[in-house]
């Protein structure tokens, strides 16, 4: 945790700055002011965030001695986590472009049938249907019954 | 008043929003039965559908979503022990044991008439209260406003969860994606880089990120686990007696949670848990509290939906969403060219009282609905949450392209999806960036009609009294949850056992946001 957090303050002096920074440098000076603001609250709370992270971070050293085992369990099951998270968010990517330039129902389809795989559904069965059934659902609703069309066509 | 009321039924009753008051509590109560599954997540993924909608037919539809998601989280908090959603917490700690004496069905019948009571309740004195507030709102001028937009922007610091300075960053970056777009006085672009971004950041589209993506992306680190056998539900009617016995508790849980829900960033668990340790405090019979007692299931449930009605006072009446479910009902007016505050009450009464009517009617579909519907939620509760996560993201992709026909709308979407689950990694609440990025602009372009008007003064601030009382009162908000916080820490270093059972409300408050 206080690891976490001195990554958190680290990242928001540096947002904050770049706040300042570009506000400074390609905004007129009379709507100047309230991005200023913001961005100086966000360097001081980072640096807040930060000095208390150190400040757990000596605390907890002090504590605590050779857990490293289980810290290696820990990291292998973090990793695990994150690439299903990252892969969620590439079936969002993908569905971002292919339901642009190749088919809604394609793109939905992959939406569906990918992201329960990640979350652990295994009955195809089911899935398989479901996907098509939801996907064609969605299309003819939104384009018949709230008329949005869709860039790419449905097939 | 009247006329505006009869104005309000008229709107109201159409054989389309019946429909679609029907079909949103049939939505409400089976999202929020689901764990893991929000009422906000609900309300985010129909909002763009609502787009399409009449103004009164889609407000009708949310208001049924609303309420009746909030009485569906404690169904899985009764059947499961999970709640389904966080205001449902406190319900799980007597519902549950009810559960397994074989007494689900009286806990699933009181649960549900105490929903309908404290939303009936809370739906009263929304229209009442709202109405009083919103004309006496009529005399503002932009210092009011700038004053009220700080007020509402002072509950960042009690919404913030765990660590306030988390909150206080979460509220600042609020601030910041606020900001992009143009100077609401000057109209001059502050960063845009994109053509898109000229009029800011969709507001619709950053919510259903935050509320839809985000839950299927906490869903995918999470390792499926199988939910234990649900009990059999048998009759659910609770007979008059037991009403008659429990009026007081519903009384009592519906003006708490009423109260709170008016107050901004006060939320919907720290009603309930404050409403179950009243009525501990009142109880003098057996069971105990925790073991199955009656009481602990109406009075969470009376308060949850009486956060309901109160929660949107001040939205309605002054345009300050206090809480994430408010701030989606705002995107949703928004969407529909409709503002908040006294304004809706003068240029389009019919929709607001109408509004008004669809809370009040909505607990009244609610009652035979859910006591119907409750002996299917065995069949519902067993659907898995990994066949739903695809399904939900379908729907918030194609929700979110569906407000513009903009594809740059999906690409924020899934920005501020990431951005959620960034914020949830590193254990930063969102709702005070969700209260900012609504109020951010309210409070700059009032502050600047302010500044004009008092000719670049500051003195506005104290010559007008009802600003200065609001900035106070802002001030006072801002600064008890900190004290207060200060204290128990305090305390704890101190008296660790004396501080330690008001821990649980706490460490739920934390995802209060959730909801």
């Amino acid at each position: 945790m206080p690891k976490k957090d001195i990554g958190l303050g680290v990242v928001s002096i540096g947002f904050g700055t770049w706040i300042i920074l570009y506000t400074a440098a390609e905004i007129k000076k009379k709507s100047q002011f309230w991005p200023t603001v913001i961005g100086w609250g966000i360097v001081i709370l980072g640096a807040l965030i930060l000095a208390m992270g150190i400040f757990n971070l000596i605390k907890e050293k002090k504590a605590s001695a050779g857990k490293t085992a289980a810290k290696k369990t820990d990291a292998k099951e973090d990793m695990r986590k994150y690439l299903k998270v990252a892969a969620v968010v590439g079936l969002l990517v993908v569905f971002y472009f292919v339901f642009q330039y190749v088919s809604y129902v394609l793109a939905t389809v992959i939406l569906i049938v990918g992201t329960s795989v990640l979350l652990g559904y295994r009955n195809w069965k089911i899935l398989i249907p479901v996907a098509v059934v939801m996907s064609v659902v969605l299309y003819l609703v939104f384009w018949k019954v709230f008329n949005v069309h869709f860039p790419a066509p449905f097939y | 008043m009247l006329q505006n009321i009869l104005a309000g039924f008229a709107a109201l009753f159409t054989w389309e929003n019946i429909l679609f008051l029907v079909f949103g509590t049939l939505v409400g109560l089976i999202i929020g039965a689901l764990p893991g599954l929000t009422g906000n997540m609900a309300i985010a993924l129909m909002v763009p559908i609502t787009y399409t909608m009449s103004a009164t037919t889609g407000l009708v539809f949310l208001t049924a979503i609303y309420c009746s998601s909030i009485f569906g989280g404690s169904i899985s908090a009764i059947l499961l022990g999970i709640p389904g959603t966080i205001s449902s917490f406190a319900t799980t700690l007597d519902g549950y044991p009810m559960a397994k004496q074989g007494k689900a069905g009286q806990a699933l019948g009181i649960s549900t008439i105490s929903s309908v009571f404290g939303g009936l309740f809370s739906a009263i004195v929304l229209m009442f209260l709202t109405t009083v507030l919103a004309e006496f709102a009529l005399k503002f001028g932009p210092a009011e406003y700038f004053a009220v937009a700080v007020l509402g922007l002072s509950c960042i610091a009690s919404i913030g969860g765990k660590s306030i300075i988390k909150g206080l960053l979460s509220g600042f970056i609020g601030l910041f994606f606020a900001v992009i777009g143009q100077d609401p006085q000057r109209g001059t672009k502050r960063f845009v880089f994109d053509i898109h971004l000229l009029s800011g950041v969709t507001l619709v589209a950053a919510l259903i990120g935050i509320f839809g993506v985000i839950s299927v992306l906490k869903s995918a680190e999470k390792k499926s686990k199988e939910t234990g056998p649900i009990p059999e539900v048998d009759h659910v009617w609770i007979g008059w007696k037991m009403c008659k016995k429990l009026l007081p508790t519903w009384l009592r849980g519906s003006v708490i949670g009423t109260i709170i829900g008016i107050i901004p960033g006060a939320g919907t668990n720290v009603a309930t848990f404050l409403a179950y340790d009243t009525e501990n405090k009142f109880n003098r019979s057996k069971p105990k509290f925790g073991e199955g007692n009656p009481k602990g299931v109406a009075a969470p449930e009376a308060a949850n939906n009486g956060v309901t009605g109160g929660s949107m006072v001040p939205l309605l009446a002054l345009g300050v969403p206090g809480n994430a479910t408010s701030a989606l009902f705002l995107g949703a007016l928004l969407l529909k060219g409709l503002t908040t505050g006294p304004v809706l009450f003068t240029e389009h009464a019919d929709v607001a009282y109408s509004l008004f009517l669809a809370f009040f009617f909505a607990n009244i579909v609610m009652a035979p609905l859910g006591l119907f519907l409750l002996r299917y939620m065995k069949k519902i509760l067993s659907i898995p949450e990994s066949l739903l996560g695809g399904i939900i993201l379908a729907f918030c992709m194609t929700g979110v392209f569906s407000i513009s026909s903009s594809s740059f709308d999906v690409l924020t979407c899934i920005f501020f999806g990431l951005l959620g689950y960034a914020f949830y990694k590193f254990d930063i609440p969102t709702a005070p960036l969700i209260v900012c990025l609504v109020l951010g602009s309210m409070a700059e372009s009032n502050l600047q009609q302010a500044l004009v008007a008092n000719k670049g003064s500051y003195s506005f601030l104290w010559t007008h009294p009802v600003a200065l009382i609001v900035l106070l009162i802002s001030l006072v908000s801002f600064f008890v949850p900190i004290i207060t916080k200060m204290v128990k820490t305090y305390r704890k270093t101190r008296h660790p056992e004396v501080v330690a059972a008001s821990d649980l409300a706490e460490d739920t408050s934390d995802e209060m946001d959730d909801d």
